[in-house]
């Protein structure tokens, strides 16, 4: 369909004789906060990981912004404002909270063959990462190794790192994975504030918070998406209690 | 350039990539399927030939000397494991590089030490030291033999890795190790045993090699060296690969040795291509290294990690 | 701070030896600085990038011959023997390192290698330089004012570099490229997400550190009059390994420590034993196995050391 920010038609992709995701079809409209839920090992993180170019599927394709990616490496994709967050933090631990933010602001600065002056230094990166580190509630942190930062703290530094430049669309791996109920009443509020203005592919366990943000969402199971509704919608079709009963 | 030439050479190349492959099958499955680097694989192939000379000079068995050879290798493999390696498998590459290479300088010296640095002499038995005559050629029993063992080794490990439970466990750790330990293997009993059974490989073919070439302090290094590229060729983890490469790689450098500087001599001016002929010979498998993984960076029988 | 330290005795050397009459010291700390450049510039893409390549000292062969070539060409000018050592080094890297990086791990280690031994059978077969007995090169490269044939001098000028390659070396850890070389190190994954094109940074990091070694081959062969194969050895390169860990990786001292430390052992060592490397061997080992940050990493006072 025309205007939607993502389109995915017919993806395939197997393992062996293991088969991960079976003609695979979903839209994202832009503006709005699509969820994924289905039971675990019914391929969401394969899913993510080829809209996010780690994988290649086997066949099919994906649509951004009305471009075909299927087959663009992972860096460019990121450039082209497809970002990425990890269901385990993926974050530099060497590094402080700033620097961190920095690295995610510079990458998408124009190269980066800069030998000399001190990336440290350069309010260009170093502004919009605390904006970012802020808007997450990191703002006391700026200067704190991540080896030294709780499992909440580092997830709220994942999600800084994915939004300080604005993506266009923000593709979560469970977010809330491993949260205290406060830290993830915190990312719930976040998320919400983002409405709108950040087009959002939510994969997440926690039903809450599903329900609380998501305009749409799609359900994943064996690989293929067997509903894709409003909220309400979700909540009343029959196949998705069968095959999402307790969970 | 006649046949019988030729096929000499052929014979010398294949003779030497199953030393290789020996070698290879034992590194190829310590890389895949443990990840770990060991670059002392060189001293043990050199070890076994020590051990196996030996054991000649005192007892002038060439049997003797092998299966002792062979099981030194193998005790020696478990022992170094234990004592220096044990604690570097979920390390580092860069950790499993420096201790292996500190066992290099350790055991060469060692063997400078009680064997002096001279080249170590090995003999063999009369019934091995002739010569057979076919297809217009004469060629030395003991290569034959050397050939034989090889392909002995490859169709044994074959058999063992496509039809046997321990095989079903080697092909499933090379690419699903960290599940193993899950499903009850004996994860650390098994690698143990892998590790002494590619430095009792590596062992045999120090062993085979000892009454060919000379035995010294080093020698295992130049051998470690065509080891690497065959398993880059050939695939990290797969002893297909390991097999298939070494072929390659032995046959390659053989000919490429005999045959590029003739080559050469059609085209060039006789002292240039006595110059070029060697230096490109010696760099040769090293071009067809890069040749393949410029085409397919992760050799030709890659194993699939799901 | 063992830094200030180590720069003091460094520069005090040649002083030292001359008042007691050992000019042997003066040689022996010379080759001390040298082999610390190489250590340097090993470290850049080890320490700071996490790529464990074990082929570095085949750019100390290149410097070494660049001079040793061109001098029996009759060519004696230091500033091109220095210009032949870079270009040269630079299309090594640029060739060996887009092979060799597309992958990672213990194929990268391994095709390092093998591209090293490449070279060093190279150069044992051009029989015209010397073989595998190496070269003799009667000339010192000719820099102008420099006078590399008075010791006190060349001693001085490597001393310079030194500094000027430390100062440079911590310029470019913490620029932009220096953050993405060492956050590729970390997690060359998220960068990739993050939008960096990792390869072509690593290739840059690879080629400049093949360039700042081979000009410590151009000082090598100056020391000793002589370029070998033995410069590109693969035991050379293991050395250059065991120096940047043991002084401490990714730490800017770390190289020039572990050099130091290293040649000082074995030099202590060879007093004692004709066998040195009967302990040495082990001793490597066990620095693999216990020491996690180095020399330096034993004086780091706070934990957040942003070195």
């Amino acid at each position: 369909m025309s205007g939607d920010i993502l389109s995915v038609r017919g993806l395939f992709k197997s393992f062996g004789s293991l088969m991960a995701t079976f003609n695979l079809n979903m839209n994202v409209r832009p503006g709005e906060i699509h969820a994924i839920i289905g039971p675990n090992g019914a391929g969401k993180t394969t899913f993510i990981s080829q809209l996010a170019g780690e994988l290649k599927p086997d066949s099919g394709s994906i649509i951004f912004e009305g471009r075909d990616i299927t087959a663009m490496p992972i860096y460019k994709r990121a450039r082209a404002g497809l970002a990425r967050s990890y269901q385990i933090s993926s974050v530099f631990l060497e590094f402080t909270a700033l620097m961190n933010v920095a690295l995610a602001v510079q990458a998408q600065g124009g190269h980066s063959f800069r030998f000399w002056e001190a990336a440290a230094a350069s309010n260009e990166l170093n502004g919009p990462a605390k904006d970012a580190l802020i808007a997450v509630g990191l703002e006391e942190h700026f200067d704190t190794p991540v080896s030294r930062m709780g499992h909440g703290e580092r997830r709220q530094l994942e999600l800084a790192m994915v939004i300080v430049n604005k993506p266009k669309l923000l593709l979560l791996d469970e977010p809330m994975a491993g949260m205290s109920p406060k830290e993830n009443q915190a990312m719930t509020t976040l998320l919400a504030s983002m409405k709108g203005k950040t087009t959002m592919v939510l994969i997440e366990h926690d039903m809450e918070a599903v329900f609380a943000l998501a305009d749409r969402i799609s359900v994943l199971v064996y690989g293929a998406m067997i509903a894709c509704g409003t909220p309400d919608e979700i909540r009343a079709n029959k196949d998705v209690r069968a095959a999402y009963l307790g969970d | 350039m006649t046949f019988p030439m030729i096929l000499t050479q052929a014979l010398n190349g294949f003779q030497l990539g199953v030393l290789i492959f020996l070698m290879a099958a034992g590194l190829t499955l310590v890389f895949g399927i443990m990840d770990f680097v060991n670059l002392a694989h060189g001293s043990l192939y050199m070890m076994g030939a020590y051990f196996a000379a030996s054991l000649w000079n005192v007892t002038e068995s060439f049997w003797i000397a092998a299966a002792g050879a062979i099981a030194g290798g193998f005790i020696l493999g478990v022992v170094v494991q234990q004592i220096a390696l044990k604690t570097l498998f979920d390390r580092d590459h860069l950790d499993q590089v420096l201790a292996t290479f500190g066992l290099i300088l350790f055991f060469n010296e060692l063997t400078r030490m009680i064997w002096g640095p001279s080249p170590y002499f090995m003999g063999l038995p009369e019934g091995l030291s002739g010569a057979i005559e076919f297809f217009g050629i004469t060629y030395p029993v003991y290569r034959l033999l050397i050939i034989g063992v090889g392909l002995t080794v490859a169709f044994v490990a074959w058999i063992v890795i496509q039809k046997t439970r321990v095989g079903m466990l080697i092909r499933a750790g090379a690419s699903i190790g960290w599940m193993l330990g899950a499903l009850g293997v004996n994860v650390k009993l098994m690698k143990t045993l892998l590790f002494g059974v590619g430095a009792a490989l590596a062992a045999l073919a120090g062993l085979m090699a000892a009454p060919i070439l000379s035995v010294q302090s080093g020698m295992g290094e130049p051998i470690l060296i065509l080891t690497l590229v065959t398993i880059v060729i050939g695939g990290i983890g797969s002893i297909r690969g390991a097999f298939l490469g070494a072929l390659i790689v032995g046959i390659v450098d053989t000919l490429g040795r005999t045959m590029l500087p003739l080559i050469l001599r059609q085209f060039l001016d006789r002292s240039i291509a006595n110059a070029a002929g060697p230096a490109l010979a010696s760099m040769l498998i090293y071009f067809l290294m890069a040749g393949v993984l410029a085409v397919k960076p992760k050799g030709l029988f890659p194993v699939k990690n799901g | 701070m063992l830094a200030f330290a180590i720069l003091i005795i460094l520069s005090s050397v040649p002083v030292v030896s001359t008042l007691m009459g050992q000019p042997f010291y003066m040689t022996f700390f010379l080759r001390i600085m040298i082999y610390a450049l190489a250590a340097l510039s090993l470290n850049l893409i080890l320490g700071y990038g996490g790529l464990v390549g074990f082929g570095h000292a085949l750019y100390i062969g290149i410097g070494a011959y660049s001079v040793g070539i061109l001098v029996s060409l009759g060519v004696t000018n230091g500033w091109i023997h220095l210009s032949a050592a870079v270009i040269f080094s630079l299309a090594v890297a640029l060739f060996t390192g887009a092979i060799s990086l597309r992958v990672t791990g213990i194929p990268f280690i391994m095709i390092t290698l093998a591209f090293a031994q490449m070279f060093f059978f190279l150069a044992i077969s051009l029989r015209q330089f010397g073989g595998d007995e190496g070269m003799t090169i009667p000339v010192l490269s000719n820099f102008g004012l420099v006078d590399l044939g008075r010791k006190s001098v060349f001693y001085y000028a490597v001393f310079s570099i030194l500094l000027f390659y430390l100062y440079c070396s911590w310029r470019l850890i913490n620029s932009r490229f220096g953050m993405v070389l060492r956050g590729s190190k970390g997690n060359d994954r998220r960068m990739n997400a993050l939008g960096f094109p990792t390869f072509r940074y690593r290739l840059a990091a690879y080629s400049i550190s093949a360039v700042m070694c081979s000009l410590a081959g151009v000082l090598l062969a100056n020391l000793t009059g002589f370029a070998s194969p033995d410069y590109m050895a693969w035991s050379l390169s293991g050395e250059l390994i065991v120096m940047v860990v043991l002084g401490g990786i990714g730490t800017l001292m770390g190289p020039v420590v572990g050099a130091m430390a290293l040649m000082l052992l074995e030099e202590a060592l060879s007093l004692c034993t004709d066998h040195r490397m009967i302990v040495l061997g082990p001793m490597i080992v066990f620095t693999a196995i216990i020491a996690k940050r180095g020399i330096v990493g034993l004086f780091a006072t706070s934990e957040g050391e942003r070195r």
